[in-house]
């Protein structure tokens, strides 16, 4: 175990999430299973309002928790590069680490990958239910309680295993084993870049103009196109119309990711060939913040989604538009500062 | 549409973070000097190559695995490339450098495992000394 002062700030986190994790996953069951047993009328719901309000508020601390440790994450990767010398220049080599041990090093690398993946699924899940359990609690009878409940469940049980995995990883002896390939170099700079990320049918000979079109040209139209899905929204929620926002914003999720690569990291980096994001960590975080934001944008779309989908009840339905309408402005907001941003950097770049 | 206080001022708020953290992030970024000219890396002097591209301008790299993946994405061919020898530690022409692969490695970020020498005996002794090969003229790596 290597221990300096963020293993000891993820440690923390890690055991506080466990524990709130496995309280929300109790309470949560037993809540449940009373929700389902509950006597009809006022009196169930006060019964399980007396039950819920210790539940929701460790959902709510578990939820901001959840949110701190993915920077946390990346920012305790980054302080692992000097343990390697040479060998590792970035957080991409951390995360090769024990490729090809036989000890129980070989566990790092796929604890990785999967922590990597189930932070950003983790906060969607626990906004999702954040946004479910504020339309649910404006209601008079509560009947999104078990949506809501189920929501929780699923995001407290990812949020553990989330937290043991991390656990794990801190303790997994990992400092002893050194890289069996090259760091970031071989990964993102090996070879023609056209062909390794992106078909050279799609971007052809002018790949970074066609990127700068596909990045501006996505966020711009999600912009517009929920500039007028909130203006449609004013009276009554057009739940069909979430639909194509979805595709919009997963879309942007994807040219996001794949700008950052291509266009991003090297301007910033003052590397045209080098296509590592990890190294914009330490040496040009706003690029990771912009992309963040565009995330949070479509973040927000999709969180819209539940509470337009999963919200719909005859007891929600006259304050939904404008809930799902907050949810919107804000994705609004992030992809406008997303691509506001983005283009500062790249000038200044 | 009539927009709050709150509003307009959080909007401002945001929008002056918005634009102030990439200026703030441009002028407080130092990029450092003599570093591989592909991937940022420290360079070692004495693994470094430096090549002069066709319009005159030099380029340091790290190791000769950096300089090949550079020269890769360059459609004219370079004026010169400089190597350096790992015995003296002085520069001389890639031309006229012998080159071993053996198992040692240069730079563990690239995983690059060919070495520069000026003279044939270094070149054999090193090759000797870690289960390596003296490359020949066709395996040259600015061939």
């Amino acid at each position: 175990m290597i221990l300096n002062t963020y293993a000891v700030l993820d440690a923390f986190l890690s055991l506080l999430r466990g524990m709130i994790g496995l309280l929300v996953l109790w309470i949560g069951v037993s809540t449940w299973w009373a929700w389902l047993r509950r006597p009809p009328g006022p009196e169930g719901r006060k019964e399980l309002e007396d039950r819920g309000y210790l539940l929701f508020l460790l959902a709510g601390l578990l939820l901001a928790l959840n949110v701190l440790s993915w920077p946390v994450f990346y920012l305790l990767l980054q302080s692992y590069v000097p343990e390697w010398g040479d060998s590792v220049m970035c957080i991409y080599g951390v995360t090769k680490i024990g490729l090809g041990s036989l000890g129980p090093s070989r566990f790092l690398p796929p604890l990785v990958t999967a922590l990597q993946t189930t932070k950003p699924v983790l906060i969607f899940l626990s906004g999702a239910w954040f946004v479910l359990y504020l339309v649910n609690r404006r209601t008079h009878t509560a009947p999104l309680t078990g949506r809501v409940l189920l929501l929780l469940l699923a995001s407290g049980l990812l949020a553990v295993t989330d937290a043991a995995a991390e656990s794990a990883y801190l303790v997994i002896p990992k400092k002893e084993v050194f890289l069996s390939s090259g760091c970031c170099t071989e990964a993102f700079d090996w070879g023609k870049r056209e062909v390794q990320f992106l078909p050279q049918a799609l971007v052809g000979e002018n790949k970074e103009g066609r990127l700068y079109a596909a990045y501006y040209g996505s966020h711009g139209g999600m912009v517009l196109a929920l500039a007028g899905c909130i203006w449609l929204c004013r009276r009554r929620l057009l739940a069909v119309g979430l639909a194509p926002l979805l595709l919009g914003a997963i879309l942007c999720g994807a040219v996001n990711v794949v700008f950052l690569i291509e266009v991003v990291a090297p301007r910033l980096l003052h590397l045209p060939y080098h296509h590592c994001p990890y190294d914009l960590v330490p040496r040009g975080p706003e690029g990771i913040v912009s992309a963040a934001l565009s995330l949070g944008g479509s973040f927000a779309v999709g969180w819209a989604c539940v509470a337009g989908w999963l919200g719909r009840d005859p007891e929600s339905r006259a304050y939904l538009p404008a809930t799902v309408r907050v949810l919107l402005r804000v994705a609004l907001l992030s992809y406008f500062w997303a691509m506001l941003m983005t283009f500062v950097e790249l000038a200044l770049a | 549409m009539k927009l709050s206080k709150a509003s307009v001022v959080s909007g401002l708020i945001g929008l002056l973070v918005v634009i102030g953290l990439p200026v703030a992030g441009h002028l407080a970024r130092r990029i450092p000097e003599d570093r591989c000219a592909l991937d940022g890396a420290t360079i070692d002097p004495v693994y470094r190559v430096e090549i002069v591209d066709s319009e005159g301008h030099p380029h340091a790299f790290c190791c000769l695995r950096c300089a090949q993946l550079w020269l890769r994405r360059q459609e004219t061919p370079p004026q010169k490339i400089t190597v350096t020898d790992e015995e003296s530690g002085e520069p001389l022409d890639a031309k006229a450098a012998w080159y071993v692969r053996s198992q040692r490695v240069t730079q563990r970020a690239t995983g690059n495992r060919i070495h520069v020498f000026r003279d044939e005996a270094n070149a054999v002794e090193h090759a000797v000394a870690n289960s390596g090969t003296v490359l020949l003229d066709d395996e040259n790596p600015f061939r």
